[in-house]
């Protein structure tokens, strides 16, 4: 009788351990990794977390298509320069974890096709193409290209905080523009919030 | 001596089974998609796969809407709604088939938040980044943290 209650008890405890996903038991190593995206990641209230990059990145990019304001171009797909998107929030972090995710979103729809050689000076994306291009270009290659840029995409992301009590709400805005070149004029204004409320960080959400 | 501890053993046992029970159907993924991928009516037939964690009986998928944007990028709207009386928290995240059947790797596969008052209806809507996407799956989870 004994027996099968101890080994009842050893079982369920096995089992119980086995479902337990957040606490490391005693100073046992938990590293794990991770898939992109998930929702396991942590949750931090004062930084914006990968999850939220993606998720800022894939509201952004849905938004700008179902505007079809891309296919408003006389010529498709139309190229577009991917300007300053500023930093304004309390934490450094490069804008690319941003905009990585979006140019290849934006390129895989093929209603874009995305300058890396446009830009003001010191701010082009490779400048090794630029200078080549500029040489090839300055000796008469035929094979290179000028195409203009139709629009231009800018931005930046921006950090309010509101406490009452113990509990910290964060809103991290992504506000970015599209321009359309030939008129100057914002044909895409996108805007996604991203809100996190609580006390202290979490694992997962 | 030995009657209390094999009572205490018994209720032990009871307790762990309920508190494993519990933790069951923790991390179980639901899945909504359309019952035919290549069906292109603007309101396809759903194929309901089980929700876990319970809610099945909270929540509802009313309606899956589908169309085109930007001329060819599949356009899907998922109603969903709370058929409790409690708020339901949950995430979800949706994966695009192209019509060969392989996922689509976008920035789409993240999950995102999601709260449902009690009796309210709630959209998911988007837009698949890349032409030649005729199916998507959503996926649903109850929230970690209520």
């Amino acid at each position: 009788m004994r027996i099968l209650f101890t080994s009842s008890i050893l079982s369920v405890s096995f089992f119980l351990f086995s479902c337990n996903e957040r606490k490391p038991m005693g100073k046992a190593a938990d590293a794990k990794y991770l898939e992109d995206g998930s929702n396991r990641g942590l949750v931090n209230l004062d930084k914006i977390n990968a999850q939220d990059f993606t998720r800022a990145a894939n509201q952004l990019v849905v938004d700008l298509l179902a505007s079809g304001s891309l296919s408003e171009a006389p010529n498709q797909p139309a190229i577009l320069h991917v300007g300053e998107i500023r930093n304004d929030t309390q934490t450094y972090f490069d804008t690319d974890l941003l905009l990585q995710g979006m140019k290849r979103d934006l390129l895989a729809s093929k209603k874009v096709r995305i300058s890396t050689t446009a830009g003001p000076e010191g701010k082009i994306s490779d400048s090794y193409a630029d200078t080549v291009r500029k040489e090839l270009g300055t000796a008469g290659d035929p094979k290179v290209t000028q195409p203009r840029p139709y629009f231009s995409l800018s931005g930046k992301i921006i950090e309010e905080t509101s406490r009452v009590e113990k509990v910290t709400q964060k809103d991290f805005y992504f506000l970015l523009t599209l321009t359309e070149l030939n008129g100057g004029t914002g044909v895409w204004f996108g805007r996604e919030l991203i809100t996190k409320q609580g006390s202290r960080g979490a694992i997962g959400f | 001596m030995i009657q209390p501890f094999i009572k205490m053993l018994f209720l032990s046992c009871v307790l762990g089974f309920f508190l494993m029970l519990s933790c069951a159907d923790k991390g179980k993924v639901g899945t909504v998609s359309k019952k035919d991928p290549k069906d292109t009516r603007a309101v396809p037939d759903i194929k309901k796969v089980e929700f876990g964690a319970g809610l099945e009986k909270v929540l509802d998928v009313v309606r899956i809407t589908q169309g085109k944007k930007a001329g060819d990028l599949l356009h899907i709207q998922v109603e969903l709604k709370n058929t409790s009386s409690k708020e339901v928290n949950i995430t979800h995240k949706l994966e695009w088939l192209d019509d060969d059947g392989f996922l689509v790797k976008d920035t789409s596969l993240v999950w995102k938040a999601l709260m449902v008052r009690p009796g309210e209806s709630q959209m998911i809507e988007s837009v698949s980044t890349r032409p030649g996407v005729s199916a998507f799956r959503l996926k649903i989870q109850p929230a970690k943290n209520q």
